[in-house]
């Protein structure tokens, strides 16, 4: 298959001249020189039998294309069983399959709001941006969105995540491990910090959340991912901890075609997104919210008696 | 308080070192006599724990002497007792045993007693439907006697309560009657709060029915025999019928100030805890505090029902009464608990906590110079919580709850905190206060954070086994927050070395807290907080060996508050 000759430089190289970019920015995006850069996309052309960049765009949206094809044939093959939730999530990924559901997991979930709220702890910009970070990288690990990653990675936010958000760095460098990117996911974990040395770091259990994550997606090891499955059920890990390890094992079992273990964390993923959003309601919240309709005549009346007050 | 006016310990030690002591026949049934009198006047005065040792002594005695009379009624005392204390199994392996003792004697009358305790004790878990069978059985042994019978008195007055509790008004007023009409002016004498009972009762069931006019009636009898008494008990009773009369009639300001006196009470005597907590969540209902009902609900559902119920379920069935369930209540919680969160509303930080926060920082720095204290242990309280499995949201309640444990400590003269060597007696007695004096400063407030930190303060001193302060508040009737905060609390204390306490290392702090597991701590909190401690310390990179534990322990507390965008 014609695949096996595209690697992940060959890939990134594709993905950048598909969105028009030009060989100058596509070499400065990779850390190359402008005529290496030429070189290596002649040689590209010449591996995948097209004559000039238009060609290879068109070859590189015809694959992506018929990838999603083959996905699909993929997924009518596979038997549908009872376990509905299970089976659209092989399907399709996580995220489109928790759907407004994946608000209740991850970190800075809505349950973490909840506790802002009741702390009295007031959201500025900076913990605003935090948040909007850490939520997309979540989504991009439900997702399975291995290029997200990579996109942030080489962003140079490697460095200041690191330093300023080292939970955020640790997803980071599971979803660089998991889409094959292993070498600027090492280098992330070597940037981060011991806990026990400096203030801010990783701590022992994020440490192994991504050494069981590197073995999982780069020794394809059957016993790594079983490993993560059960790092995912120890009792003492934080909640995101624990679910970062299920949806990474979702990952790792749905990649060696282990269907029934994948179900099995996909299910895992969903009763945590239930049990928060029950809590949520037993706390009073309305955490899917369809509220407002009813409460804005009663806001508006005191509103008004405020203004007529006021005069 | 009723300590002054009952016995005190030496009596009961006497009492039951001359119990092992060999004695002749005829000594030996004078002292069991006695300390089955001392039993049951320590039972009036809520004192249940105090007198289980002595009335299993007396059981052991009148085995030994093989005496049915005898042996009967010191099996049906320790029963009693023990479900006083809300050890619903242990009561009815007792009844059992009397009922058993009966049988083989022939002995209606009693037999008929054994099952109207056995009916007692189930009533206690709340399944009613169970304990109806229990008084049926009670009456249908004393069917053919004539005349008051004090058996069928009390089953037929018990048996009203399982039909109001039922639902079923019209046979509960019917059977309510003809326990009015069996008691005799000496049943009321000998037994004062079976007689407030059946008033009860009768008030409850008049009100179902709609006549404001006869239960008033009733209440006024509640109050003429509860004014003749001094047991705890029977005031408890009065008041949660006043209460509950005053509900009905619209007044539910009245019946919570009322209710909130009666709960404190209550704890000290669990076998009325579940009744009063069932007032009290009406009361907050109708008072529109839906939040506060539902933690009375919690309270009810998790810590008091389940626990009994499961375990009483197991041990009926062995006894030969077969039931499927107390499904009916478990399904009363789930309607109520529904119907609660529906009305809840999305709340946030409580008005004022800031300065309530400031406070606490002020009323500890009279101890601990850092002023953290409060803080630390909020933040050990939260992990705790977190650990033992209580959802975020309310772990992040309990936490904050926790901050302000020691507020009470404003009122305590600074002498005395400052100083380092142990407290005489006078002191401590001062220095006690604080709890009752942190309660009294956070009283009244709306919000069920705040509410949460006035149980927290009343009662983080309470012990395990009873021995804390407030005195004979134990077990799983100390609120939850209170139980968490007090193992975090001893905690931080012994590592930070406040008040008389040397500053020990993480590691021997956690021995120490090891050591009072059962008689001053919850033992699953304690052993729960010995995993936390070691994992995050583990998990940090910490050595909870070394020599001052402080500078690490700080590091510890700082990560469990860190915000890392989990809860």
């Amino acid at each position: 298959m014609k695949d096996a000759m595209i690697d992940a430089k060959n890939q990134r190289m594709l993905e950048l001249l598909a969105v028009g970019s030009t060989s100058r920015v596509i070499a400065k995006q990779m850390g190359y020189q402008e005529g290496t850069m030429r070189v290596y996309l002649h040689n590209l052309y010449r591996r995948i039998g097209v004559a000039n960049k238009t060609e290879a765009v068109v070859w590189y949206l015809n694959r992506e294309k018929s990838r999603d094809d083959l996905k699909a044939e993929k997924s009518a093959q596979r038997p549908t069983t009872g376990d509905v939730f299970g089976d659209m999530a092989l399907e399709e990924d996580l995220f489109a399959t928790l759907g407004v559901m994946s608000q209740f997991t991850g970190p800075y979930g809505r349950v973490w709001e909840v506790a802002q709220r009741l702390e009295g702890t007031a959201m500025d910009e900076k913990m605003s941006e935090r948040r909007g970070r850490a939520r997309l990288l979540w989504r991009a690990l439900l997702k399975g969105d291995w290029a997200y990653g990579k996109r942030i990675y080489d962003a140079d936010m490697g460095g200041a995540i690191s330093l300023d958000a080292p939970s955020d760095a640790v997803l980071l460098a599971a979803l660089l491990v998991a889409g094959g990117f292993s070498l600027a996911g090492d280098r992330l974990a070597s940037q981060l910090t011991d806990k026990r040395k400096a203030g801010r770091g990783v701590t022992t259990r994020e440490a192994t959340l991504m050494r069981l994550a590197r073995d999982a997606f780069q020794a394809q090891d059957a016993q790594a991912a079983a490993a993560l499955q059960k790092f995912a059920g120890e009792k003492s890990s934080a909640a995101v901890i624990k679910q970062a390890a299920m949806v990474l094992a979702f990952h790792a079992f749905k990649a060696r075609s282990e269907d029934a273990r994948a179900r099995q964390c996909a299910n895992a993923m969903w009763a945590e997104a239930e049990s928060a959003r029950k809590h949520l309601e037993a706390m009073g919240e309305r955490p899917l919210g369809g509220e407002a309709a009813f409460a804005a005549p009663a806001k508006a009346v005191t509103r008004e008696k405020a203004t007529a007050g006021a005069r | 308080m009723s300590q002054e006016d009952s016995p005190g310990e030496g009596p009961v030690q006497a009492l039951i070192s001359q119990l092992r002591a060999p004695l002749p026949a005829e000594g030996a049934n004078q002292v069991v006599d006695s300390a089955l009198a001392l039993c049951r006047q320590l039972y009036g005065s809520a004192r249940s724990r105090d007198a289980l040792p002595l009335a299993q002594a007396a059981l052991a005695r009148s085995r030994e002497a093989s005496d049915p009379n005898r042996i009967l009624r010191a099996a049906a005392a320790c029963g009693g007792l023990s479900a006083d204390m809300a050890d619903i199994v242990g009561a009815i392996n007792y009844h059992v045993q009397a009922l058993r003792v009966g049988m083989r004697e022939e002995n209606r009358g009693e037999m008929s007693r054994s099952w109207n305790n056995i009916g007692n004790a189930l009533g206690i878990t709340g399944n009613y439907s169970m304990a109806a069978r229990c008084f049926q059985r009670s009456l249908a042994l004393v069917a053919p006697m004539s005349g008051p019978v004090y058996s069928r008195f009390a089953a037929s007055g018990n048996l009203a309560d399982c039909f109001f509790q039922l639902g079923n008004t019209s046979e509960g007023i019917a059977q309510a009657e003809r326990a009015l009409h069996e008691m005799t002016p000496a049943f009321r004498e000998h037994d004062p709060y079976a007689a407030v009972l059946l008033h009860r009762n009768l008030v409850r069931l008049n009100l179902a029915a709609g006549r404001l006019d006869l239960a008033e009636r009733h209440v006024a009898e509640v109050v003429a025999i509860g004014a003749a008494s001094a047991s705890p008990r029977v005031r408890i009773a009065v008041d949660i019928t006043r209460a509950s009369f005053e509900l009905a009639s619209g007044r539910s300001d009245v019946a919570l100030t009322r209710l909130d006196q009666v709960l404190a009470r209550a704890r000290e005597v669990p076998s009325t805890l579940r009744d009063t907590l069932a007032c009290v969540i009406r009361a907050e209902e109708s008072a529109g505090n839906t939040a506060r009902a539902l933690m009375r609900l919690e309270e009810l559902s998790d810590h008091i029902y389940n626990l009994a119920i499961e375990r009483a379920r197991e041990h009926v069935e062995l006894a030969g009464v077969r039931e499927e369930a107390g499904l009916a209540m478990d399904q009363r919680n789930e309607i109520d608990r529904a119907r609660l969160v529906s009305k809840l509303e999305p709340r946030s930080a409580p008005e004022s906590f800031k300065a309530l926060q400031r406070l606490a920082v002020g009323a500890v720095m009279r101890m601990d110079e850092t002023g953290w204290h409060g803080r630390r242990v909020g933040a050990l309280s939260k992990a705790l919580a977190l650990a033992l499995g209580t959802p975020p949201l309310q772990a992040v309640e309990i936490g904050m709850a926790a901050e302000l444990h020691d507020i009470g400590m404003l009122s305590i003269p600074e002498g005395i905190l400052a100083s380092k060597r142990s407290l005489n007696a006078a002191e401590t007695a001062i220095v006690q206060r604080h709890a009752d004096a942190g309660a009294e400063m956070l009283r009244d407030d709306d919000h069920p954070m705040v509410f949460m930190a006035q149980e927290i303060a009343r009662y983080h001193h309470a012990h395990w086994d009873g021995q804390g302060y407030p005195a004979r508040v134990a077990g799983r009737f100390i609120p939850l927050g209170a139980r968490i905060c007090a193992v975090a609390d001893a905690y931080d204390a012994m590592v930070c070395g406040i008040g008389s306490e040397p500053a020990r290392t993480m590691a021997e702090a956690l021995e120490e807290l090891q050591r009072g597991a059962g008689t001053q701590f919850d033992p699953e909190h304690v052993s729960c907080f010995d995993a936390l401690v070691r994992s995050e310390s583990e998990d940090l990179g910490m050595d909870l060996q070394a020599g001052s534990g402080m500078e690490d322990f700080q590091e510890l507390v700082l990560t469990l508050k860190e915000d890392r965008g989990f809860v």
